[in-house]
């Protein structure tokens, strides 16, 4: 390859004044200047980068020397010359010092693939500029987090697929999930860059439009912090005082500028909207009653709680469920934010609620939108938000002042996944599997501590300074109170190799799913008492782990497991069931698939959903009654009821189910496009990855819930 | 058909409702079977019905009290309402 040389230091010149050195190439160094190869600076930056012995890395630079010149190599770049090196510290045995030294980075071929393509490894991703960059710069992360960060041990248990680390593009720079309190923003404003320097800063909102747009902004802050979703607890009872005395027509038109900010603002990266959940109460719930309100200026006036604001809080729910009603203007759903509803002891069955509730299953009925968050069972604590794709951020009693203070904020630092099948595979009967259990989640234990000491220099460093900032007299970002999470995938098939059954299948394997994940749910117990730090156990959205776990393993082990692999062999479309699901394909009642579902979530208290796929629309009031009784004598702790979509891109009608000829106008199925929740969460099926496509092939879709 | 109830040593109420659950068992001449819910496998079964609070008791898979004391002409109600259909 010919280099190009910078006009200001002219090949010519370089070798007019250095003509001792005319048989060694030019560099092209990092900088983009062309200089003279300078044997020192090899050694210079081994001695500075590495370990490295000197008269080892004086060797090295000899060799590299004499590569140069015997090949008669006379231009080349510096991360050549560094390729080079790297080569001949393997020659010499010196892996390690190699490992110090290499570059991370990626072939000039991946550059091009992915200017013209991208990957399917997150279905929210767009194809533009950002995604490019995004990838471009998610790879040369994640290069550095295993070949750099994480020791060998703990690099290899990931790509051996004995646990998956997520998020390994943000592993440094990122926590997970942001949970936050609207009161906080509300209270100070929004200083979007967290220190004020490089934007303007804003004053409390003293108007509704002023407090949304507000918000809108903290959700883009936070989401360019972390590297999953962010969450507004109590969304519509803390906007409440800012609506006081509106007509619902002004409260509508509110509702409609937020979902409408948070469903078309590029605010993520790759250009993404915000990851956003908003969670709605049906009324002021009793725990916020008494508690002071932040009434618009920030002002807190004795004497005013939110107790006061129950109309409000109502109207702001009636008018959000309406505009999701509506959809965006063609007529499709929002799939941000997710709304998530709670149902509560004092809500439930009670007629001044009912009209609320049954609005919510009229949206559901018509596009699926909605999450239920059940506070009904026992082990439900009061104060819950869901999140992410089925994160839950519990409160613990220890935070109560967090709730009268408005500092209700924190998240899920990391979750990182156990491969459950493969402990089967590998364990010699029950108790191996349980020792296994606790080996891996060591594993995973181990990689959030590494996680944990780089965030905390960033924090240090002030890379992350919004989660720095002090608004409140306190750290925003308060290391002691994030949730450190472990998840897993494919329980049913990991039970399915041990009994020969799956779980729905019998109630011994059943009861060994239970016994395992309560297993898990005891260690993790453990993990919290030996740290001092919080520790949950969360089922994993396993978007592209449930394939990954699936296709290292069948390379593995082949036939002797071939029987538990779900997807389709034939087409390389394979994965394991998600988390503690219930095989997604089985024709089951659904009040089974419920009830084996639930028995599950008092365990998972980091995070859980039970995803109830919809063959056609239902009707509102019947499957209101589902919910409620759902609600009551399960211990269903959080569920959405997904309908497939498509719509003509040419006449925009909107077909339930997924389509390949429009009903109103017959434009064939390249003008069509389809959509459904992946995981947990609705996108556009064009843009999920093979073996999810298939999983939504296969999905056994129920018809009647009453 | 079976009476299942799922009690716990510290619950004030588990006593009673046991009481009132056996002396129902034995009058209809159902399958009397107590899940301590203290163990181990107590727990997975009461998670299996539902249940994570005591007293329970269910009649077959059906969870007619849950964690709450039932009265005697309550619980006969409920026998008689299934062993009818």
């Amino acid at each position: 390859m010919q280099v190009e040389v910078p006009e200001r230091l002219p090949k010519a010149e370089i070798l007019k004044r250095k003509p001792d050195i005319v048989e060694l190439p030019l560099v092209v160094t990092s900088e983009l200047v062309v200089e003279p190869y300078v044997e020192d600076k090899i050694v210079d930056s081994l001695l500075k980068e590495t370990e490295i012995k000197r008269s080892d890395a004086v060797k090295v630079a000899q060799e590299v020397r004499r590569f140069l010149l015997e090949n008669k190599i006379r231009e080349i770049s510096a991360p050549m010359v560094r390729e080079i090196c790297t080569t001949f510290l393997l020659k010499h045995g010196l892996k390690e010092i190699a490992e110090q030294y290499r570059r991370v980075g990626l072939p000039i071929a991946d550059v091009t693939y992915l200017l013209k393509e991208h990957t399917r490894e997150n279905a929210n991703l767009c194809h533009n500029p950002e995604t490019i960059h995004k990838l471009l710069a998610d790879s040369v992360v994640r290069e550095y987090t295993l070949s750099h960060i994480l020791p060998e041990h703990l690099a290899k248990a990931h790509l051996n697929g004995l646990i998956h680390i997520h998020k390994m593009d943000y592993f440094p720079i990122r926590p997970y999930c942001a949970s936050a309190d609207a009161r906080y923003f509300l209270k100070y404003g929004v200083v979007s860059d967290g220190v004020g320097a490089h934007v303007a800063v804003t004053k409390p909102a003293k108007h509704p439009e002023v407090a949304i747009l507000h918000l809108a902004k903290a959700y883009a802050a936070l989401q360019i912090h972390h590297s999953g979703a962010v969450g507004f607890d109590f969304f519509n009872v803390f906007l409440a005082p800012y609506v006081q005395g509106l007509s619902y027509d002004r409260i509508k038109q509110l509702m409609q500028m937020f979902i409408f900010e948070m469903a078309t603002m590029p605010a993520s990266r790759g250009g993404q909207v915000v990851f956003s959940d908003a969670n709605f109460e049906l009324g002021v719930p009793n725990i916020l009653k008494k508690v002071s309100a932040v009434l618009p200026g920030g002002i807190v006036e004795e004497g005013v709680t939110y107790g006061d604001f129950e109309d409000e809080t109502q109207e702001i729910f009636r008018a959000a469920m309406e505009v999701y009603m509506e959809g965006d203007g063609t007529g499709k759903p929002f799939f941000f934010p997710k709304p998530d509803i709670k149902l509560r002891k004092e809500f439930i069955d009670k007629e001044e609620y009912d009209e609320s509730l049954l609005l919510a299953h009229k949206l559901v009925a018509k596009y699926g939108t909605p999450y239920f968050l059940n506070l009904l069972p026992d082990y439900m604590p009061d104060v819950v938000l869901a999140q992410c794709c089925r994160v839950l951020i519990k409160m613990r009693d220890e935070d109560y002042e967090d709730l009268v203070e408005g500092r209700l904020r924190g998240g899920q630092f990391c979750n990182n996944t156990v491969n459950l099948p493969r402990i089967a595979y590998e364990a010699k009967g029950e108790t191996q599997v349980f020792e296994s259990l606790r080996e891996r989640m060591e594993l995973a234990r181990e990689v959030t501590m590494v996680q944990r000491k780089e965030i905390a220099k960033r924090l240090k460093e002030g890379t992350l300074p919004f989660l720095s900032m002090e608004l409140d007299g306190q750290p925003y970002y308060r290391m002691e109170k994030v949730h450190h999470s472990i998840g897993m995938v494919g329980l049913n098939d990991m039970v399915q190799y041990l009994t020969g059954n799956q779980l729905h299948e019998s109630k011994d394997a059943w009861r060994l799913g239970l016994k395992v994940i309560r297993e898990m749910s005891r260690i993790v117990k453990d993990f919290e008492k030996e740290t001092g730090l919080r520790w949950v156990l969360s089922q994993t959205p396993a978007e592209t782990t449930a394939t990954r776990f699936a296709v290292i393993d069948y390379k593995k082990f082949g036939k002797k497991i071939k029987h538990v692999i779900k997807g389709d062999l034939k087409r390389g479309a394979i994965y394991y069931t998600n988390s503690t699901h219930v095989n997604w394909e089985a024709n089951v009642p659904l009040t089974d698939k419920v009830e084996i579902e639930s028995s599950f979530h008092p365990f998972l208290d980091g995070g859980l959903v039970c995803s109830i796929w919809l063959g056609e629309r239902p009707d509102s009031n019947a499957l209101m009654n589902f919910t409620k009784k759902t609600a009551k004598r399960t211990l269903c702790a959080y569920w959405s009821y997904t309908l497939d979509f498509t719509q003509c891109r040419r006449c925009h009608n909107l077909m339930v189910g997924i389509l390949n000829k429009c009903t109103e106008c017959g434009a064939p199925e390249k003008d069509l496009e389809w959509y459904s929740r992946i995981v947990n969460y609705y996108s556009r099926v064009r843009d999920w990855h093979m073996a999810k496509r298939i999983e939504l092939e296969r999905r056994f879709r129920y018809k009647e819930t009453a | 058909m079976e009476l299942k109830i799922f009690t716990l040593k510290t619950c004030p109420n588990c006593p009673q409702a046991k009481k009132i659950a056996r002396e129902v068992a034995e009058e209809f001449n159902l399958k009397f079977v107590e899940v301590d819910m203290g163990t181990p496998e107590g727990q997975i079964e009461g998670l299996m019905y539902q249940i994570m609070s005591t007293p329970s008791i269910a009649i077959d898979n059906d969870v007619v009290a849950r964690g709450k004391l039932i009265s005697k002409k309550e619980l006969m109600g409920e026998v008689k309402k299934r062993l009818e259909e």
